[in-house]
């Protein structure tokens, strides 16, 4: 390069760094223009004038107000009033303020400039001109709607003034007014004022310049310039557009969460404000953190819990709770959904249950009245009432926590027909009469539409009955309640069970050939073999339920044992006789004690035949047998392990035309423990059987099925979307996919729900009694009272 | 009858809106169903705020964690603000009849440019 050239782009170089530096040096000296504009607006407070009206001086002025008669001030308070919901935009309730505000009052000016207000701010400014018409432009109110009515021209820079600069105009009274002829010096500086805040509205045009700015890469949704940029925007901005603010703070923090950049995220959050619920960015940081690194999570949490809530007034105090009630549910659930039971717990650590326990705790604590922290509790403590193999003590344990989540359920939400339908049953099988009895009451009493609610006052006759067979003191006493549960009896439920808890009273009492008389009449009318599998086990269950000795109880047993071990020759009509029998007792929680040892054979037994034959399911579709069966199964998760779902495809297609079928698939997602995607699979179930409800004539289906679908929606609902609920799905997914695939391999070993215990408690025989030494147990659940 | 169908739907509300935001919309529509006219959609909106303004659903929705699939557009946010011009404060309302001769205001009022707007880009 010549040497001439080289000067040359020297003088270049120095001529535009001298540039810079004039740049630089003239920015700094000039003031702020939006700093002045910012200074002015936090100086523009209302100032009386020589001769202001007091009753006009009162609207801002609390000396002159203290001054003022008294039915005068009420007045002027609901101005007051009506002004500040105007500024907040609750514009109807300003105008019904003012509304008993007479015409003849001093103060009707100011009814009119709030009618109108309430145009003005809905952008109605024909009805605003209309309303202002008869306002007086002496007086404030007049003013201040001509400055409104001024702020939509768009000449005000070089609008004449009129010739007399006095506004202090009589008002003619007419509607059409020249807003233009009433503007003085002070009323054009308020109109532009006006125009400038609320309608050019500057920082828009400033936000879009500015967000419009590319920076870095392509996929960069916010950097640190961007970030920058936007505190900068804020401080200018937020006294006069604190929501565009606040929206532009959202979505930033948005953009960062979206991002793999930890630092920029980090810039965000502690740089911008978050949202009322969550200022500090804490949840938000929690829920970012989660995803990427598990390490620094649980302190973002726990600040937010120990910290930021309780200390968060923008928030009520039920909401403040009831956050904190979620997060306390969420985190239960997490630790129970990320163990899983079962195979699950090979790969997976051992869930802390303290832990759980507390969390779920600490979640109805908050807020008693969170019905899903409460069926938490419940199933939570139900699932390990399931697995317990450590002996009599700990299923105590886990019982009385259960009686006080059920306690603790009913106390917090008291209208909840689920809790004491639960504890009406817990309180009459350990005797404690006295304990059931507000509960019953409250149910006979509620009027609930469900049947099961509606049927307490038979129930209860029921068993008192059972209860009082216990003795023989009372055994005089049971008849009259058999009686009037006959009377009781719910029109959707079969009455045959009634004649076998007679015939076992017959029994209980050592009536024998009464009681064989009773069998074999029942025999006659009910057109079925005695001792057939139905027969039998509804001997055996009124006879367990009726308290008949074990001597007795012997000879009953022995037709259904010999029926489970002989199951392949068990005919599909029988298993399916006593599976409407179970589907029954199911309906009204009435279950019997050996129905835990030879319930589930008979079911398993049924519904391999199904899947090994499925065109059965098409051939018995419309046998109401087969349906009642079906719907047993169901409650039992089809006996699968509460990860998977063994239906047939055929039934699902059987489910599409019925709606007990269509029931029966989606009462038994509701009883999977995980598997949120096959809730979601079975979403056309759910909404067919909420159409059909309401044309049952049955009213305990048209019941079941309303609250089967809102229940599965609830469910759904909870678990929602994103990625802090889907990570509980997936998981939960995942294992269900596992079960799935290697179902087979896995056949062989009984995870049956139906207990720990594979004996009859109450049995007196050898094998149960060794079978329940090795358990330890001896008190059962409290749907086996004996 | 479906308890449960999202309230927020049935207000016609985004799942972010704010509690302010459903109380607006809910008298909103009061005003187009109210009581007296339309008995069957004024118990549904009515059910459907019950649910919306429930601490424990409010809870839950605002412990949901932002779409990181879908993050928010500028351009979609500030068009939304453009819709809802900010409030005049009652201070600033009341001084707009001021009548008082403020040299120094007055001369803002007709000299002021906003060189903000150009240093930002405009």
């Amino acid at each position: 390069m010549s040497r001439a050239t080289q000067r040359k782009q020297q003088k270049r170089k120095q001529k535009q760094w001298k540039d810079r530096q004039r740049r630089r040096s003239s920015s700094a000296s000039k003031p702020h223009l939006n700093a002045r504009h910012r200074d002015r607006l936090s100086r523009q407070k209302p100032r009386a004038w020589n001769g202001e009206r007091p009753e006009d001086v009162a609207v801002f002025d609390d000396r002159v107000f203290a001054s003022l008669p008294k039915d005068m001030a009420s007045h002027v308070r609901a101005v007051r009033e009506a002004l500040d919901m105007a500024g907040q935009l609750y514009v109807d309730e300003a105008v019904a303020r003012v509304a008993n505000i007479p015409r003849s009052s001093l103060l009707s000016d100011w009814r009119l400039l709030v009618r109108g207000l309430a145009s003005w701010l809905n952008r109605e400014t024909e009805a605003a001109s209309a309303c202002w018409a008869r306002l007086d432009p002496a007086r404030r109110p007049g003013r201040i709607a001509g400055a409104l009515m001024a702020a939509h021209r768009t000449d005000l820079e070089t609008i004449p003034l009129p010739s007399n600069e006095s506004p202090h105009q009589g008002h003619s009274g007419d509607l059409h007014v020249d807003w233009g002829q009433r503007l003085d010096k002070q009323t054009l500086f308020a109109a532009k004022l006006v125009r400038k805040v609320r309608i050019d509205r500057a920082a828009i045009r400033v936000a879009e310049a500015g967000t419009a700015k590319r920076e870095g890469p392509r996929d960069l949704l916010v950097g640190p310039d961007k970030l920058k940029w936007l505190v900068k925007f804020s401080a200018d901005y937020r006294p006069t557009e604190p929501k565009l603010v606040a929206a532009l703070h959202q979505a930033a923090l948005a953009r960062a969460f979206a991002q793999p950049y930890v630092d920029v995220f980090a810039t965000a959050t502690k740089s911008l404000p978050g949202p009322p619920h969550d200022p500090n960015n804490s949840l938000l940081s929690f829920f970012y953190h989660s995803a990427r690194d598990s390490s620094t999570t649980d302190r973002f949490l726990k600040n937010y819990l120990l910290n930021d809530l309780p200390h968060n007034k923008s928030l009520s105090e039920p909401l403040r709770n009831a956050l904190i009630s979620q997060v306390h549910l969420n985190e239960a659930r997490q630790n129970i959904e990320s163990a899983g039971t079962g195979f699950a717990s090979m790969f997976a650590p051992r869930p802390d249950k303290g832990e759980i326990e507390a969390s779920l705790r600490r979640s109805i604590n908050s807020y008693p009245a969170n019905r899903s922290a409460h069926k938490a509790r419940v199933d939570w403590i139900e699932s390990q009432l399931e697995q317990v193999d450590g002996g009599k003590r700990e299923r105590q344990r886990w019982e009385t926590r259960l009686l006080e989540a059920m306690t603790a359920w009913s106390h917090g939400l008291p209208d909840d027909t689920e809790p004491r339908l639960w504890l009406v049953d817990h309180y009459i099988e350990n005797e404690s009469l006295e304990e059931a009895k507000p509960h019953v009451d409250w149910l006979s009493a509620s009027r609930h539409d469900e049947p099961k609610v509606r049927c307490m006052p038979w129930k209860w006759k029921l068993l008192e009955a059972m209860q009082l067979s216990r003795r023989k003191a009372t055994l005089s006493d049971v008849t009259d309640r058999l009686d009037a549960a006959d009377e009781l009896w719910p029109a959707w439920l079969p009455k045959d069970w009634l004649a076998y808890l007679r015939a076992a009273l017959l029994l209980r009492r050592g009536d024998t050939e009464e009681y064989e008389q009773s069998r074999q009449a029942i025999c006659r009318e009910r057109e079925i073999v005695r001792d057939s599998l139905a027969d039998s086990c509804m001997m055996l269950g009124a006879a367990q339920r009726m308290r008949v000795t074990a001597a007795d109880l012997k000879p009953l047993r022995e037709p259904v044992d010999g029926a489970v071990k002989n199951l392949k020759t068990l005919a599909d009509d029988e298993l399916m006789e006593v599976g409407t029998f179970y589907w029954d007792l199911h309906r009204v929680e009435l279950h019997y004690p050996a129905y835990r040892s030879h319930g589930s054979k008979f079911g398993k037994e049924f519904f391999s035949r199904i899947k090994e034959r499925p065109r059965m399911i098409q051939q018995l579709v419309g046998d109401e047998r087969f349906v009642a069966t079906i719907l047993w199964s169901s409650d039992h998760r089809f006996w699968g392990s509460g990860y998977d779902f063994p239906v047939p495809v055929e039934l699902k297609v059987a489910a599409k035309h019925h709606p007990k079928i269509a029931a029966a698939l989606v009462n038994g997602c509701l009883k999977l423990r995980y598997g949120w995607s096959i809730k979601r699979e079975h979403g056309v179930e759910k909404e067919f059987i909420r159409q059909q409800a309401a044309s049952q004539r049955d009213p305990f289906y048209r019941s079941w099925f309303a609250s089967l679908a809102d229940e599965m929606d609830e469910s759904l609902e909870e678990r929602g979307g994103g990625e802090f609920a889907n990570s509980f799905a997936g998981f939960g997914d995942m294992f269900s996919s596992f079960m799935n695939e290697f179902r087979d391999q896995f056949d062989d070993i009984d995870d049956d729900d139906d207990g720990a215990l594979d004996c009859d408690p109450t049995c007196p025989c050898p094998k149960c009694q060794a079978a329940r030494e090795r358990s330890g147990s001896t008190h059962r659940r409290i749907d086996t009272p004996f | 009858m479906n308890k449960i169908a999202d309230p927020l739907k049935t207000l016609g509300v985004p799942e972010g809106a704010s509690e302010e935001a459903v109380r607006l919309r809910y008298l909103e529509l009061v005003k187009q169903f109210p009581p007296e006219r339309d008995p069957e959609r004024f118990r549904e909106i009515h059910t459907a705020y019950e649910a919306a303004k429930d601490p424990l659903v409010i809870a839950r929705r605002l412990l949901e964690p932002p779409d990181s699939d879908a993050p928010p557009r500028w351009s979609a946010v500030i068009d939304e603000q453009k819709e809802e011009p900010p409030a005049l404060g009652v201070d600033l309302l009341l001084s707009l009849g001021n009548c008082e001769e403020d040299h120094a205001e007055a001369r803002d009022g007709t000299e002021e440019r906003d060189a903000t707007e150009e240093r930002d880009g405009l």
